[in-house]
């Protein structure tokens, strides 16, 4: 009996969960969930990157998403010059690389102390830049990427057929999200971090650096976001300025809030119900019923943020503050 | 007694020793002192109150009749298409001061803001367009639509604190982008709807001064606002939040009043917004527009409305007037090695490395460096260094 | 100064300055546009000198601001005479005296009239010919050498054009032209503006060049909202707007407005045919842009499809701004309908994306469908392989064919743009071409009204380079044939299978 009382948060969420996957195959939208999976791991590895910032530094990264872009245009740029995809991934992983230490340095670094919504409108910034040159440099166009696995025919789920690099895609996310909660919790380099962003001051008497620590995560989030760019382009097959800030970045927040702020699995989590429950909306806005209603996409994803901030703000898995 | 006025000497604002009277506002020259029978008396000469010289009111007087003329009479002299761009400007303006009143005041960020504006302009749109009413009803309409929303987000932002608010304020804006304004029997989709200007105001110039008139009016309504004991309750709530816990359950009713200020304010600039090019399209309410808000109230300054109307009329005109007229890409085009940027770019390069420079470097924005020049023209003496004011920070840690 | 005080003395400055400025200005009529009727007499054949075509002024005002002429003195009708501009009142001068002046130049959307005492702006008056100096005729951006024309495109904001493209090829046409002499004498000189795309951006531009840059004609690239709105402000202005076709609802009713190319709505039955008879398939799905717009093309896409007798298996609209989720949902959605062919109607941007889902759920369907936009090579550079055998109609050919119908393309556009021409480059020459035909037909004596009524006289003017157009009364969208593109992925580009078609 203690048993179930002190994991019934988890046995409350897995029975919500069940109940929802009925409740989607009753009203005949399983494929929803399907979809929802596929577009969620997405999400989450853009949340991914949201979280690790979050939890070491406090900061709601806007430039996250752009981190993402800059490493598609590097990838691009060195693929058609020649190189072959797998160094030009790599290449373009070091773009987002040196994009990441270069905002923490310029930006981040400097406003330290300021409070965190300055440190976000700063970090809204860098994205309106990087969209900036982006466009400047590249032109506005859209431009063709090919996927790192070509194949789409291996696997179909209730009728959807699941591509290859959208298995990637979710692969690669479970494996960070677990790899870098272990890292938190386990390595001696993760408490450091989660030390720095509660007490810098004790951190640094110490011994640890501060100044290492931070330029560490940012480019281990810029990575992230550059892994999740790539990923995700491979997937659409094509891309052009800001395309992944348009398309992932609110989602993913609010994956991340769901998710819990704190959480990586919760970014994991979180991407999936959000994929899921957009698109169940958007399968319910085919619905003649409810065929007034545009952008059920969006509306639904704002509907759960507010909803979620309401009831549970800590989100599935986070700690209660 | 001695000490009284000794110690009222030192803690005068103005960093200039002068005798206060006691209000602390009209400064005397001379100041009755009672002294206890044996105790020493040290007469303190107070210096006068700074005057400025004949020559000082000349110079000040003519800048000010610089500015006069550049607001007043300069779009009278250029054709109707560039004084639709400067009633642009103003309209930018009046949106500016409105995220002022939410940054600067309530600590809270909108990057949503656009969608507050946008209802504004699609409600007055509708009002005069599917409803036949005058403008003056359809603008007031649009304010009290602007008011309630905000107050909808403003008990939202009671309990959301300041990272997660500016998210949802951005999801709004999403969401209003997406559904608000595609719903057609209100907006007519994307195909939008006409706003005429009213009849009394067709030209271009009369509508300028018509958004003057009512920048001024919103200059003025949020300077009395901020004298009322709510205003002062807002400020030192962003001085000292523990002391601030102290005021109770009041800041909750003043932070609330301070978003239905700013929704009125971004009700009016939609609203004038539509009117101004005669039809609103919901294209034009993008993410990209809430970014611009936020960047030219950051670089204008927070809290210096003088600021933020400098920094919201530079942005909203920097293509036009900096790069059409003046030419600016030609230059930046001769730098080697540089690919081309042609004009229509360079804002998008230009805005988010004037915002990160502002944060970084100079937080206090324009309106930080044009104080100096602001008290002086108000009469004091002209001095680079700081009142003694606390240096203007973006926001209070709300997160 | 205290503020009471001040606040006082600027609302004292406000009135009186409002108070010296032009008399109240009638309240707009641009939601009414004005009845299309032939407002324009027919002076014969065009290129007679002699006939000068007039207009009441009532008529002329009530196209609004670039009839400001009816202010300054009259100009004489000598052909050889220099246009005098009718916008030289941007004077510096104090409201009260040049009120008249600028009340020419008063919000165009307002259809306001130039003087006073005309009769109700916006209602054309019959045209009685006026006597013989043409008090009234609009020469706007013509001058003895020059003709000044605007045109308006995308070049940022969410239209994923090559930023240079527009602007690499907008006049080299004319540079080719100069070099034979122009069109009578005169050069023509192109003023391109970036309307982001947007609709508001673009009545901006639109009246910067009317207005400041005192074109003669507007021409609208690409973007139908775009192309709506400032074909709107063109109308009430009287200023001669030309696009490709697009929607036609909004842009009915516009008299000064002219589609050189099919409107989606006239291309409906060619592509009902492409897919039963070319293609060879009946059972069809149609997907088009959930804009107000569109509508109407909907239901044309829908009847011409009944029509034809295909099978109609999904009809849908998508949004916008359609994201990943709402595209995959929608190409599983086409994939379980069974559609053979698929005639869609989106912007590039989700064309390839559903595309590419569709390709993901190994979905092929052969994709058809209307538009300007669509068979562009970008499209097959970043589409391909998804978008499989795209079939699409064109106002232009594709590079493989201009050299058959205008050898003088490709030579022209190294010499005057450098490099090798694109496709955005043909779709101008061509738009720069039939607009050539238009002036040479008006003849020497070049007036808005003079080229509005060549145009409106049914003469063709065949370009051979977009199809031959011809509008007359009220008809405005004067194409009978189109192009038809088909993507090749194995060179990512367009080329052209069939030229000047209407069926198949």
């Amino acid at each position: 009996m203690t048993a179930v009382l002190a994991h019934r948060g988890a046995l409350t969420g897995t029975a919500v969960a069940l109940a929802a996957v009925l409740g989607l195959v009753a009203v005949g939208s399983e494929q929803a969930l399907v979809i929802g999976l596929i577009t969620g791991a997405g999400y989450g590895l853009v949340a991914l990157g949201l979280v690790l910032i979050y939890k070491s530094s406090g900061v709601f990264n806007f430039a996250q998403g752009e981190f993402g872009t800059v490493a598609v245009y590097a990838l691009w740029a060195a693929h058609t010059n020649g190189i072959p995809y797998v160094p030009a991934i790599a290449l373009a992983l070091l773009a987002a690389l040196a994009m990441g230490l270069l905002t923490e340095r310029v930006i981040i670094r400097p406003l330290f102390d300021a409070p965190r919504v300055t440190l976000l409108v700063a970090t809204a910034g860098v994205s309106l830049l990087a969209i900036g040159v982006e466009i400047w440099l590249g032109e506005a166009r859209l431009r063709f990427i090919q996927p790192a696995l070509g194949r789409f025919d291996r696997v179909s789920v209730l009728g959807i057929k699941v591509s290859d690099q959208r298995m990637l895609i979710l692969a690669t996310l479970i494996i960070l999200a677990v790899a870098l909660a272990l890292f938190f919790s386990r390595t001696n380099l993760g408490l450091a971090i989660l030390a720095v962003s509660q007490e810098p001051v004790a951190t640094e008497l110490m011994g640890i650096s501060v100044r290492r620590l931070s330029s560490l995560v940012w480019g281990l989030a810029a990575v992230l976001g550059g892994l999740g760019g790539v990923l995700t382009a491979g997937v659409v097959q094509n891309f052009g300025p800001s395309f992944i800030t348009t398309s992932t970045l609110i989602p993913a927040f609010t994956a991340a809030v769901l998710g819990g702020m704190t959480s990586l699995p919760g970014a994991f989590v979180g991407g999936v119900v959000v994929g899921v429950v957009q698109a169940f909306a958007i399968d319910l806005g085919g619905e003649p019923v409810f065929a007034d209603i545009p952008g059920p996409g969006t509306l639904s994803v704002f509907l759960l943020l507010i909803g979620v901030l309401a009831v549970r703000p800590q989100g599935l898995l986070g700690k209660a503050a | 007694m001695l000490r009284a006025v000794s110690s009222r000497l030192r803690n005068h604002g103005h960093g200039v020793p002068a005798a206060t009277g006691g209000d602390g506002h009209a400064p005397a020259d001379v100041v009755e002192v009672e002294v206890a029978p044996g105790t020493e008396a040290i007469v303190v000469e107070a210096a006068p109150l700074f005057s400025p010289s004949p020559g000082g009111w000349v110079a000040r007087g003519l800048v000010w009749a610089a500015v006069a003329l550049v607001v007043f009479v300069i779009p009278l002299l250029r054709d109707p298409v560039e004084a639709n761009i400067y009633t642009q400007a103003v309209i930018y303006a009046i949106i500016g001061l409105s995220l002022n009143v939410l940054l600067g005041y309530t600590g809270q960020i909108s990057l949503g803001h656009q969608a507050f504006v946008g209802i504004g302009a699609f409600t007055s749109a509708y009002m005069v367009t599917v409803h036949g009413q005058p403008f003056f009803a359809a603008v007031a309409v649009a304010m009290a639509v602007g008011a309630l929303q905000a107050l909808v987000l403003g008990a939202v932002s009671l309990r959301v604190t300041g990272l997660y608010f500016a998210l949802v304020t951005l999801s709004y804006g999403l969401m209003a982008q997406d559904t608000l304004f595609n719903i057609q029997a209100l907006t007519g989709g994307s195909a939008g709807q006409p706003a005429p200007k009213p009849a009394m105001f067709q030209s271009d110039y009369r509508y300028y001064y018509l958004c003057l008139a009512f920048l001024a009016a919103v200059i003025w309504v949020d300077w009395r606002l901020m004298k009322t004991k709510g205003g002062r309750a807002l400020l030192a709530l962003r001085e000292n939040p523990r002391v601030a816990a102290t005021f109770g359950t009041d800041v909750k009713v003043y932070t609330l009043m301070a978003f239905v200020v700013a929704g009125v304010f971004a009700g009016l600039g939609g609203a004038l917004l539509a009117h101004n090019v005669t039809s609103v399209v919901l294209d034009q309410f993008s993410f990209q527009l809430a970014l611009i808000f936020v960047l030219m109230t950051v670089v204008g300054g927070l809290r210096s409305r003088a600021g933020v109307i400098i920094g919201s009329a530079f942005f909203s005109i920097i293509d036009y007037l900096v790069f059409g007229k003046i030419n600016l890409d030609g230059a930046i085009n001769q730098i080697p090695g540089l690919p081309n940027l042609p004009g229509e770019l360079a804002p998008i390069v230009i805005g988010p490395l004037l915002l990160l420079f502002t944060l970084t470097t100079h937080p206090g924005g324009i309106g930080q460096q044009i104080k100096p020049v602001q008290r002086w023209l108000k009469g004091g003496r002209f001095s680079l260094h700081g009142t003694g004011e606390a240096e203007v920070r973006v926001s209070d840690v709300r997160a | 100064m205290k503020r009471p005080a001040r606040c006082a003395a600027l609302l004292l400055v406000l009135l009186v300055a409002a108070a010296c400025g032009q008399k109240a200005e009638v309240k707009d009529t641009a939601a009414a546009p004005a009845p299309v009727e032939d407002t324009y007499t027919d002076s014969g054949p065009a290129t007679d000198p002699g006939a000068e075509t007039t207009t009441d002024p009532g008529a002329a005002a009530g196209a609004g601001a670039g009839a400001g002429s009816g202010a300054p003195a009259p100009t004489p009708s000598a052909p050889s005479t220099p246009a005098a501009p009718s916008g030289t009142a941007a004077k510096p001068s104090t409201p009260g005296t040049s009120a008249p002046a600028r009340s020419g130049q008063a919000a165009p959307s307002s259809a306001a009239s130039g003087q006073p005492a005309s009769p109700a702006p916006g209602q054309p008056a019959p045209a009685a010919p006026a006597p013989a100096p043409a008090a009234n005729v609009d020469r706007t951006g013509v001058t003895d050498k020059v003709i000044k024309i605007g045109i308006h495109a995308p070049v940022t904001g969410a239209a994923p054009f090559p930023q240079n493209a527009f602007d690499k090829g907008k006049d080299v046409y004319w540079k080719h032209l100069a070099e034979k002499g122009g069109v009578f004498g005169r050069n023509v000189e192109i003023v391109f503006r970036d309307d982001q795309f947007n609709p508001s951006r673009a009545v901006q531009v639109c009246r910067e060049m009317v207005e400041q840059e005192k074109v003669f004609a507007l021409i609208g690239a690409a973007g139908s909202e775009q192309i709506t709105a400032c074909a709107r402000y063109a109308a009430a202005s009287g200023v001669p707007f030309l696009s490709g076709g697009v929607n036609e609802d909004g842009l009915t009713g516009l008299n000064t407005y002219f589609a050189v190319s099919q409107t989606y709505a006239q291309q409906a039955p060619t592509l009902a045919q492409l897919a039963k008879n070319k293609i060879g398939k009946s059972k069809i799905a149609i997907v088009i842009n959930n804009t107000p717009a569109l509508n109407e093309t909907q239901r044309a896409m829908t009847a011409a499809a009944q029509q034809a007798g295909l099978q109609i298996v999904r009809n849908s609209r998508i949004g916008k701004n359609a994201s990943d989720s709402e595209l995959l949902a929608e190409a599983n959605e086409l994939r379980m309908s069974g559609a053979e062919v698929v005639n869609i109607l989106t912007s590039p941007v989700n064309f390839i994306k559903l595309a590419t889902n569709a390709q993901a759920q190994a979905y092929n369907p052969i994709y058809i469908g209307p538009g300007v936009t669509n068979g562009l090579n970008i499209v097959a550079e970043a589409g391909c392989p998804a978008i499989g055998a795209a079939k699409f109609l064109s106002p232009f050919p594709q590079l493989d064919a201009i050299d058959r119908l205008d050898p003088a393309y490709k030579p022209a556009y190294a010499k005057y743009a450098g490099g090798e021409g694109d496709d955005i480059g043909v779709a101008e020459w061509g738009l720069n071409k039939v607009l050539h035909k238009m002036l040479e037909a008006t003849g020497q004596d070049l007036s808005r009204q003079s080229f509005l009524s060549t145009l409106t006289s049914g003469k063709e003017f065949n370009s051979n380079v977009y199809p031959t157009v011809s509008y007359s009364g009220s008809i405005r969208f004067g194409a009978k044939t189109m192009h038809l593109l088909e993507a090749d992925c194995s060179a990512r580009k367009y080329k052209t299978i069939a030229t000047f078609t209407s069926g198949f």
